[in-house]
């Protein structure tokens, strides 16, 4: 009886109201519901995650890991190789869409592996950054105009969501801008994104939250540009990337980051 | 005020036992792993013959005391000691509740059900660890969602008997 009165006291304590300090900043699930975190509820990149984290409306949209397979679809998945997260084995870029139909994560939920078009419906009104990885020496090698045409498919499915393409340099970027998407590129840090050509053409950059400083991020943006850092998992991480005011969080805990956030 | 709230708990829950001056009652404190917190837990022990009854109080230490939102977990063990020697083996059946308030319209409320196994050194002072599977039931308050997992839980701790 003591430990429910008390459990009752803890909770009244606990339900004191709460208002956004980082109004500016908007929350991503990175790869769904976080990469590589054993307090997400389901496996990163899959129809489930991605749901959950929609569910809270606080979250702007999502972040997903796009690789294309030998059939020209384009898969959810973040790693090179299927080996250490599926049932599967080689790459992704090897397999047809069958055989990757019949994969599914390890794990108690097994989750599917979803293709690109089957998350159209779960973006729509909300923001989803697709990480469009290009990893090599594996598998089949598509031209530019196959992987394109999977991402053109996708965007006839779209209702009303706002796309960020992540790349890692600015050959396509007309071809983002025609289908109106931002095009991110992925730097390493301040100094390596002004040193890319054209950089000017992009509408922003991504990098992992410990490379750069607050006066960097205010320096980009003040260039008319949008900062996405990603890599924060502790609570600590999580309060010093909010506090250096970038455009975009990826977080691999979504709970943590929201409750730093609406304090 | 959370700060004085937490020591308060911690003192009532140590409280508990003061008094009792007999063997089968102790208190425990431990640490557990659970997939969504580390919790840090005290709970009153109350063994009968060969069963042991055991309420207990967790508090998630991320979330409580790296970010000052209370998360706490009430529950109840029910074991069996198989041997009563100086290491016993324990199965025991938990149930317990948790919630964290994460925005003002939604706070997410668990409801765990677990099975496992406690393995204790008995002595003056206790040192047990004990290991179970856990059915999570995450419960959305604002959307009445509902995710259900499965995952392992890990506790090691102290056994105090006053």
């Amino acid at each position: 009886m003591r430990f429910i009165t008390l459990f009752i006291v803890l909770i009244l304590l606990s339900n004191c109201k709460k208002e956004d300090k980082f109004k500016d900043v908007k929350i991503f699930g990175h790869a769904g519901d976080g990469l590589d975190m054993s307090t997400a509820p389901y496996q990163e990149n899959t129809l489930e995650a991605i749901e959950y984290t929609l569910s809270y409306p606080e979250v702007a949209g999502v972040e997903i890991d796009i690789q294309w397979s030998k059939d020209g679809t384009a898969w959810l998945f973040h790693d090179e190789n299927l080996d250490s997260q599926t049932n599967g084995s080689g790459c992704v870029r090897s397999k047809t869409d069958s055989e990757l139909e019949s994969i599914h994560y390890q794990g108690v939920q097994k989750e599917k592996l979803p293709k690109l078009n089957e998350i159209a419906t779960l973006v729509s009104n909300r923001k989803v950054i697709l990480d469009l990885k290009s990893y090599g020496g594996c598998g089949v090698e598509l031209s530019n105009q196959e992987r394109q045409a999977a991402l053109i498919e996708f965007n006839s499915l779209l209702t009303n969501t706002e796309v960020y393409a992540i790349v890692q340099d600015l050959t396509d970027v007309n071809f983002y801008n025609n289908l109106g998407w931002k095009t991110i590129l992925e730097v390493y840090n301040k100094d390596s994104y002004f040193a890319v050509v054209n950089w000017q053409n992009s509408s922003g950059c991504t990098l992992r939250n410990e490379s750069i400083t607050s006066d960097e991020i205010h320096n980009i943006q003040s260039k008319g540009k949008e900062v996405i850092l990603f890599n924060i998992k502790s609570p600590k991480a999580i309060k010093k990337s909010l506090k250096k005011g970038p455009d975009i969080i990826l977080s691999d805990d979504i709970k943590a980051t929201l409750i730093q956030k609406i304090r | 005020m959370l700060r004085f709230a937490l020591i308060s708990s911690l003192f009532y829950c140590f409280s508990f036992n003061i008094h009792a001056q007999d063997r089968d009652f102790g208190i425990s404190i431990g640490l557990t792993y659970t997939p969504t917190d580390f919790f840090v837990k005290a709970a009153c022990n109350i063994t009968d013959k060969r069963f042991q009854k055991s309420p207990f109080l967790a508090l998630g230490i991320n979330r409580t005391f790296f970010q000052q939102r209370l998360y706490p977990e009430i529950g109840f063990q029910f074991s069996y000691i198989i041997n009563d020697q100086k290491i016993r083996l324990l199965p025991y059946a938990q149930m317990s509740i948790a919630r964290l308030k994460i925005t003002n319209d939604n706070a997410h409320y668990w409801l765990n059900n677990e099975l496992g196994i406690r393995l204790e050194w008995h002595n003056k002072r206790d040192f047990g660890i004990q290991f179970g599977y856990r059915n999570l039931n995450e419960f959305w308050s604002f959307n009445k969602r509902l995710d259900k997992a499965f995952d392992f839980g890990f506790t090691t701790g102290i056994y105090m008997v006053l």
